[in-house]
């Protein structure tokens, strides 16, 4: 743990001594601003539901997490970086938890903003519904973490970061856009299975304002799992 | 060299066998995990692990509690198929329809996540080439020709719910060219849920419950449409899964054994000796009677009035009556309005199936020439309940020597509120009963009885405002307590006013300027420290 809190703090004094994650803060919250103004007119000013459609606008979990986790472990690996840290008294867990926290961090900074524009509303006069807007942020950073664990799995899989960020991005759409690709199979069976496995069925709970048991055993275990794997792959690179 | 050459080859064999040894280790470690947490996740999701909470402020991802006990009540295995046809309808009800129907969409969908094990749902393609066709055959084999419905089926049972009537009702406005300026469209009912839950009830309980309605005594017309008739209220039933039909003593006999309900409307003349001892063994076998008295008052033997007595439901003399509000609200004496009373929330029982929804909803039921009604002497075992009460501010006015009402208290001659305009009786049936009559939802185990003291409670005139609360009294007179009205919910709007000098400047300002651009300064902040 000790470890991965190490791990973290490097990551995180990088990222944020560093201009991508400032460049890419200032470019998503600049769209994700016009994004939310766009819905508010669009929605004749329904604070709910344009907080709600700006928390799930997938845009912003297709590209920020394999943009911030591309570099973590494939540019490492290439500058050598890494065999330096596979060396060091840290576990190779400790590794990838570090490295995903400190992405997860950003991209939690990422969506506080939508709770800044919703401290904004309340300013100028309309409360919004505050229980299910947290529920929403909270679905929305369980989300992110899962895209996060897969981008940082591309990462440990991919030699070069673009590649892995490609990689990450097609992953993505993938998992978001599965019960889709279901669809076009005429398979019941395949159906049924696709929508239990699907990220944006999950999520959209939390968007509606609903916290289910289900749903956040669904995130935990799933980013659990490529968190493994990414933990597995890394250990692969110190056995070639 | 040859030696060389063999170790190089031999170290090549065995970095290929390592590498694939790491690699089959790898995948079986993914292999495993991934189906730990496919069972975890299967886990979660079952109903007994699974718990939910609805952070809305107005519990909009929350069913009302008797539709949950609706569809949790559900037994067997095969299917409920909701089938949406739906589409916006034109302008200028385009949006109002479109936000209708997507409400309307989100309870199917809160149906479906209560029972996902039962509850099959369907949005059906009804614009564009995509699924066109499959709509059609759907539609052909449910032999529906119109859109604008959700069919709600099981086996063979089908039942049709239209979106306008059934879920809402939408006022389409006046246009900006008509006198008196443009007013827009608005939704002025929306009962999405009832209609939803009612077709699931329809489709899943057992047969369709008969109402009996007894004719020969110069009852109202079930079948007429004229004001005082009963036609809206027949038809009403029938929609609401009831077969309606008439009593006529001479020549059926006895009640029929498949009576669920058998109500007395207003009868001009008594009961002969004979049909009041039908009406009275039908009860006390565990039947279910609703009558109420004719405006005539008639008393003695056959009479409702002592039908009713022998339930504890005593009606008294007079009509109840209060002062009319007049323009600037004061009371006006004299009238016949004075004979209208509307209850409201206040006084209706609280935990009756038949009123607690109407509380709830803040409806109220209006009543014209009501005899008060009192209890009696309760039957054995049995429980007297007042389901509607009148107001202290009334009394009950009696006619003159002439048989005129005056409209005036008499404070001498006349009592005072409160008064019950509908009382309800049920007690052990007295009698051993046949089998329960079909579409019940379960055996009955008591008589269930309801006076009421207006006649035209029941009529057209009055049908469109007290239209749930007569359909509520039917179904608990039918054990269909769930088939009860749910009140509708307003969706929690949140509005900020777009219009010049609101808050959208300050939005604009923090969401696209403040926030970016603070992220800006501080990575050229950061940056310029670096450099330094």
């Amino acid at each position: 743990m000790r470890g991965a809190l190490t791990i973290y703090r490097r990551e995180l004094v990088g990222m944020f001594f560093g201009p991508l994650a400032w460049s890419l803060l200032c470019v998503a919250l600049g769209l994700s601003g016009w994004l939310f103004l766009a819905v508010v007119k669009q929605s004749g000013g329904d604070v709910t539901a344009s907080l709600r459609y700006t928390l799930g606008a997938s845009t912003a979990l297709l590209f920020l997490p394999p943009l911030l986790t591309m570099r973590m472990i494939s540019e490492e690996d290439r500058s050598g970086m890494l065999e330096f840290l596979l060396t060091a008294p840290v576990s190779d867990a400790s590794v990838v938890t570090g490295k995903f926290l400190a992405a997860l961090t950003f991209m939690t900074l990422f969506w506080s903003s939508k709770l800044v524009y919703a401290v904004v509303i309340a300013a100028v006069g309309v409360a919004p519904d505050w229980a299910p807007l947290l529920g929403g942020f909270l679905g929305a950073v369980l989300v992110s973490g899962l895209f996060c664990a897969l981008g940082l799995l591309a990462s440990a899989a991919f030699s070069t970061p673009m590649l892995a960020a490609f990689m990450a991005f097609v992953a993505n759409i993938v998992v978001l856009f599965l019960p889709v690709f279901a669809g076009l199979s005429e398979s019941e069976k395949v159906t049924e299975l696709a929508a239990s496995l699907s990220v944006s069925a999950h999520f959209e709970l939390f968007l509606r304002g609903v916290i289910d048991s289900s749903a956040i055993v669904f995130f935990l275990v799933w980013t659990a799992v490529a968190l493994f794997a990414a933990v597995r792959l890394v250990e692969a690179r110190r056995w070639r | 060299m040859a030696v060389s050459a063999e170790r190089g080859a031999s170290e090549r064999g065995t970095g290929r066998a390592t590498r694939l040894g790491i690699a089959a280790t790898v995948s079986l470690n993914l292999a495993l995990a991934a189906g730990a947490a496919g069972g975890l996740t299967w886990l979660a999701a079952r109903p007994g692990l699974r718990s939910r909470i609805d952070l809305t402020a107005g519990g909009e991802n929350t069913l009302d509690a008797n539709s949950r006990e609706v569809l949790d009540g559900v037994q067997g295995e095969e299917p409920i198929l909701v089938d949406v046809f739906l589409r916006p309808l034109p302008a200028p009800l385009d949006q109002i329809s479109a936000r209708a129907q997507q409400r309307l969409a989100g309870l199917l969908r809160l149906a479906w996540e209560q029972r996902p094990e039962l509850v099959r749902l369907t949005h059906h393609a009804l614009a564009g080439p995509t699924g066109a066709g499959e709509t059609e055959a759907r539609m052909r084999e449910l032999g529906i020709t119109e859109i604008g419905v959700v069919v709600v089926s099981r086996g063979d049972r089908k039942e049709i719910v239209r979106f306008l009537g059934d879920v809402a009702e939408i006022d389409i406005g006046r246009p900006a060219n008509m006198p008196g300026g443009y007013v827009p469209p608005r939704l002025l009912a929306f009962r999405g849920e009832e209609a939803i839950v009612k077709a699931v009830l329809k489709v899943t309980q057992g047969e369709r419950p008969h109402a009996y309605f007894s004719s020969g005594h110069g009852e109202r017309n079930l079948y007429g449409e004229d004001p005082r008739d009963l036609g809206l209220l027949e038809a009403a039933l029938r929609q609401d899964g009831f077969i309606v039909k008439r009593w006529v003593s001479e020549e059926q006999g006895a009640v029929p054994d498949d009576c669920a309900v058998l109500a007395l409307i207003a009868p001009q003349e008594p009961l002969s000796p004979r049909e009041r001892d039908f009406v009275r063994e039908f009860v006390d076998r565990g039947g279910s009677l609703i009558a109420v008295p004719g405006h005539r008052r008639i008393a003695g033997e056959g009479s409702v009035s002592e039908l009713l007595e022998g339930y504890g439901v005593r009606v008294g003399e007079g009509v109840v009556s209060r002062p009319y509000v007049g323009a600037g609200g004061s009371p006006v004496y004299g009238i016949p309005e004075c004979a209208e009373v509307v209850v409201r929330a206040e006084g209706m029982a609280a935990r009756h199936p038949i009123t607690a929804s109407l509380r709830r909803a803040e409806r109220r039921v209006r009543i014209v020439f009501s005899r008060p009604l009192e209890r009696g002497r309760k039957p054995t075992g049995g429980v007297l309940l007042d389901l509607l009460s009148a107001s202290e501010f009334t009394w009950a006015d009696l006619p003159d020597e002439d048989g005129v009402h005056r409209w005036e208290w008499d404070e001498e001659s006349e009592r005072e509120g409160p008064f019950s305009l509908a009382l309800t009786s049920r007690f052990p049936p007295p009698l051993p009963g046949p089998a329960p009559p079909p579409g019940t939802m379960e055996e009955r185990p008591e008589s269930r009885v309801l006076g009421l003291g207006a006649p035209d409670l029941f009529a057209n005139v009055l049908f469109d405002t007290n239209r749930d609360f007569l359909l509520n009294a039917f179904n608990w007179a039918a054990s269909r307590e769930y088939r009860v009205s749910i009140s509708p919910r307003d969706p929690d709007l949140r509005r900020l006013e777009l219009g010049s000098g609101s808050g959208l400047f300050v939005l604009t300002m923090a969401a696209v300027v403040v926030l970016p651009l603070s992220c800006l300064l501080l990575g050229l902040g950061v940056a310029f420290k670096r450099r330094r």
